[in-house]
């Protein structure tokens, strides 16, 4: 066999499966890992984007993700789950930074404006704000992100985790560390709550 | 919708709150967000320089060796990324490795061993003897080094490509059937 056989078929990332990619990158494998992250990295940032409201904290926690992703991979039990744990470790960053700036303003976030962040849907593709999609961006989009914000941040993570990401119940269980009853407490809460605030605003 | 919800002028507010809801919950979904390209750079150069600090194996044994940082060591690491590549490139077939553990014995030198494990596609027959050549040739032009043993451990998988011990955790992987599906949270909107 000629080495320049070794070349073969080019391998495309997207039929390898999540699994092997875990146990690769796991193993110290680089370009697995690279594949992982470019799998991922809009999902774990959007999600921290969402939370947060602010893209330079979001950027922060993603990339604090990845990190503690590369050196703790061979903690993961079940390398197929590795979307999951990703979202667990975003999650737990977020509620963390949350945390810190209630420290700092000595009130709860929550009822606050968010005074750092550009409105996350006039948002570029390239990250930067587009001053045409900020006029396209509709007002009930507005309207919901300013919702969200006022919402309890466990409350926020359960209903973004299931109305953006689409994760089953069972798996939000798995991000939040709450049960599935709990789960299902917090989303309905959450709609609950939206619903009202976006009749208002309607 | 039944009489009373169609009437009842607090039903027709609550459900008022919930499309306005809906459809503002379906154009953020839709919203697309990418990270910022500056993400890729920042996690890889953390990466690359913390995996350059791995377990190692010499290219040059014996007397000729030469001592210092740059002796002419490879990562193991770096040999199974080789043997992983090797696989996954065979030509015609879809392949995958998976596991890959790569020993240099100390009773031998300018040898390895190395145990892989393939992932099979079930349609595929694994040709054996012809994967191990394109091993054996490919550690040999791009490590310099033979094999001593080498230990395929062929993973049968499904078309899905999910392998018979990721069935164990269905949970975390999108499956098209099953209790799972049921078990989505259905998306807010009016009933």
């Amino acid at each position: 066999m000629l080495v320049a056989d070794f070349v073969g078929e080019p391998v495309s990332d997207a039929e390898i499966d999540d699994a092997t990619l875990a146990t690769r990158a796991a193993e110290g494998d680089v370009a697995a890992f690279e594949m992982l992250l470019r799998r991922y990295q809009d999902r774990v940032f959007g999600m921290s984007l969402r939370m947060l409201a602010d893209r330079a904290e979001a950027e922060d926690v993603a990339q604090e993700v990845f990190v503690t992703a590369w050196r703790r991979l061979g903690e993961l039990a079940d390398p197929g789950a590795v979307r999951t744990w990703l979202f667990r470790i975003a999650h737990r960053q977020c509620l963390g930074v949350i945390r810190k700036r209630r420290d700092r303003r000595t009130e709860p976030t929550d009822t606050l404006p968010d005074s750092t962040g550009t409105a996350v849907g006039t948002a570029g593709v390239d990250g930067s704000i587009d001053p045409q999609r900020a006029t396209e961006a509709g007002a009930g989009v507005r309207a919901l992100y300013r919702a969200l914000r006022q919402l309890p941040p466990p409350q926020r993570a359960v209903w973004l985790l299931a109305e953006v990401d689409g994760l089953s119940y069972a798996e939000i269980a798995q991000v939040v560390g709450a049960t599935e009853q709990a789960v299902r407490g917090r989303l309905s809460r959450a709609r609950a709550r939206l619903a009202e605030v976006m009749r208002a605003w309607r | 919708m039944d009489q009373h919800t169609a009437t009842c002028a607090h039903c027709q507010t609550a459900l008022e709150g919930l499309a306005a809801l809906h459809a503002a919950a379906r154009e953020l979904a839709a919203e697309p967000v990418r990270a910022p390209a500056s993400l890729l750079d920042r996690v890889m150069r953390v990466v690359r320089t913390e995996a350059r600090d791995d377990a190692t194996v010499s290219l040059v044994t014996g007397p000729d060796a030469v001592t210092g940082p740059d002796s002419g060591r490879v990562s193991t690491k770096a040999v199974a990324s080789v043997i992983r590549f090797a696989i996954d490139t065979v030509p015609g077939l879809r392949l995958h490795a998976r596991h890959c553990q790569v020993v240099e014995p100390e009773d031998a030198v300018d040898v390895l061993d190395v145990t892989v494990e393939v992932l099979v596609p079930a349609e595929h027959h694994l040709d054996d003897r012809g994967l191990r050549d394109r091993i054996e040739t490919v550690v040999n032009a791009h490590v310099g080094l033979g094999l001593r043993t080498l230990k395929l451990v062929a993973v049968p998988v499904d078309v899905a490509g999910q392998s018979p011990a990721d069935a164990d955790h269905p949970v975390d992987r999108p499956s098209a059937a099953g209790p799972e599906r049921g078990d989505r949270p259905e998306r807010s909107g009016p009933a």
